[in-house]
């Protein structure tokens, strides 16, 4: 059977009198779901009763038919279907009419292996393009050219089994966008998320694979985990890099084999997820160190997604403010409230921004100036600060990866910002972080920076 | 257009669409799996009747003018 399978499987509608016209086009429209209506009568019931994503119409429909087809190219439009007149009928007056009445597409019967396939084509990109401005519009809201790239990038593969890794800082929307590839991959089972770094290696155990009742003090009743709660569905690892070896070995054998041992138990589940990752760290760093098995990596590296921090990608902090406003309280700034805001460089990212914006509203009205701007971002600095030199998201690591490492990650983080401040002078940088020379090549060594080379000594 | 104009018209019409199926038909046959060519060398008959019905009715209706 002919068909377009590397497309998503479309809902069609062919309303044909002809029997053979019905078989040829049931030939060329394999993979998808087609129902046919030999009348307009019966178009309209199907039309009525179901939504169609195509409408193949054919204008003359029964012996001494006025071109009855054509009044349902309005009905079909009005739900929403893509309206293809197919027609013997190919003269001009004819073809101006199906337009005007509001079918999107029309050929001449007789060539259908061409016809249906360009068709197919024009549709499926008329499609695309809808999509692309609501999902940047409302799903994942970005200008940016790049993130764009990466976000089609990643959901050109949602509906395939592909493992996808995504990289990028904490809040530039990871989760976000393994939401949006799930609810694209055409699964019937649930979207299940965890943070890996989030739990003791016990408790990420049981978490994971669940357990028997029994199994351990404190185990009352049996238990689903998420790998189980995840069949048919997504499993979202989020800061997978904090992820022990012993646990990517048990995850990696469950992810190959698809069945694993809730902790306590002797009897298998099975379960088939599609496993999409997260990680803000160097994950290539985190190999070499020996802190992520190769074969793990591999098995969750079907395609690398990374997304910039909103350091750079500025261009997207005003639509962000305007999605976050949307419905409710709406602000307007001044020329310098708007530079203070483009200047402040957002480390937490659309978190950060989304926190900033919901106390911006709550305590302000009308026109926002530069002092209300600067004023906040100040206090949320110290209220960040107020107790703790240290993020909720550095406590983690710690206690993922053991306080040297921490330490280690927290200096090169703190050096490498400060060297993309100075455009790459170690000298400088050397100068505003009053450090040696020696921690500042240390940590040059661990993340193999090139910086420029000095313009002074 | 007179009613003749009309019939012709129509004629015409459903020759072009029933002989364009026709000519479909045959690139399928080639490599439909048997079932299927058996399903199709039946519409393809019905389809050929079809066409000889339209043209003697057309002739008849002519004739009767």
């Amino acid at each position: 059977m002919l068909g377009f399978v590397t497309m998503p499987k479309l809902s069609i509608l062919v309303v044909e009198d002809d029997p053979l016209a019905r078989k040829i086009m049931e030939s060329h429209l394999g993979g998808h779901s087609v129902e046919f209506a030999p009348d307009k009568r019966t178009a309209l019931e199907a039309l009525a009763a179901r939504s169609h994503d195509l409408c193949f119409i054919d204008l003359k429909l029964g012996k001494n038919d006025d071109c009855s087809g054509l009044e349902l190219i309005p009905v079909a439009a009005s739900k929403g279907s893509y309206s293809v007149v197919m027609s013997g009928h190919d003269s001009e007056p004819y073809i101006d009419k199906a337009y005007e009445l509001g079918c999107n597409d029309f050929y001449a019967k007789g060539n259908e292996a061409d016809n249906i396939g360009r068709v197919l084509d024009r549709f499926q990109r008329k499609r695309d393009q809808l999509e692309t401005g609501r999902l940047f519009a409302e799903e994942f809201v970005t200008d940016d050219a790049a993130t764009r790239a990466s976000v089609l990038e990643a959901l050109r593969y949602a509906v395939s089994d592909l493992p996808i890794l995504l990289l990028g800082p904490s809040g530039t929307g990871k989760t976000s966008l393994a939401q949006i590839i799930h609810e694209r991959s055409g699964r019937d089972g649930q979207f299940v998320a965890i943070n890996c770094a989030a739990q003791s290696e016990d408790l990420l155990e049981v978490e994971l694979f669940g357990c028997r009742k029994g199994a351990f003090t404190g185990a009352n009743s049996d238990r689903k985990g998420k790998l189980l709660l995840a069949d048919k569905g997504t499993l979202f690892l989020d800061e997978v890099g904090s992820m022990s070896l012993k646990m990517q070995s048990k995850l990696l054998k469950a992810i190959e084999e698809k069945s694993f041992y809730p902790v306590g138990s002797e009897k298998p589940e099975t379960a088939a997820f599609r496993v999409v990752t997260a990680t803000l760290e160097d994950v290539q760093s985190l190999i070499k160190a020996g802190k992520m098995r190769f074969d793990f990596f591999q098995r969750i590296h079907g395609l690398a997604v990374t997304l910039k921090p909103l350091a750079q990608r500025k261009c997207d902090i005003f639509p962000l403010i305007g999605f976050f406003t949307r419905g409710g309280k709406r602000l307007s700034f001044t020329t310098e409230a708007k530079a203070e805001i483009l200047r402040h460089d957002w480390p937490g990212n659309i978190r950060e921004l989304r926190r900033f914006i919901d106390l911006l509203v709550a305590g302000n009205e009308g026109r926002v100036s530069f002092e209300t701007i600067a004023g906040l971002l100040k206090s949320m600095r110290v209220e960040e600060g107020a107790g703790s030199f240290v993020t909720d998201e550095q406590f983690r690591f710690a206690l993922g990866q053991g306080l040297d490492e921490a330490v280690d990650r927290f200096i090169d983080t703190i050096i490498k910002r400060a060297l993309a401040k100075n455009e790459g002078h170690k000298t400088k940088t050397l100068a505003d972080l009053k450090i040696s020379t020696r921690l500042l090549y240390s940590s040059l060594k661990r993340f193999r920076e090139d910086a420029k080379p000095e313009a002074t000594s | 257009m007179t009613a003749a104009g009309k019939e012709l018209a129509s004629l015409i019409h459903d020759m072009n669409s029933k002989c364009g199926s026709l000519r479909t038909a045959i690139t399928l046959l080639r490599t439909a799996p048997p079932e299927e060519r058996q399903e199709l060398l039946g519409l393809m008959k019905q389809q050929a009747r079809s066409i000889a019905e339209d043209i003697a009715a057309f002739e008849a209706s002519a004739a009767s003018r």
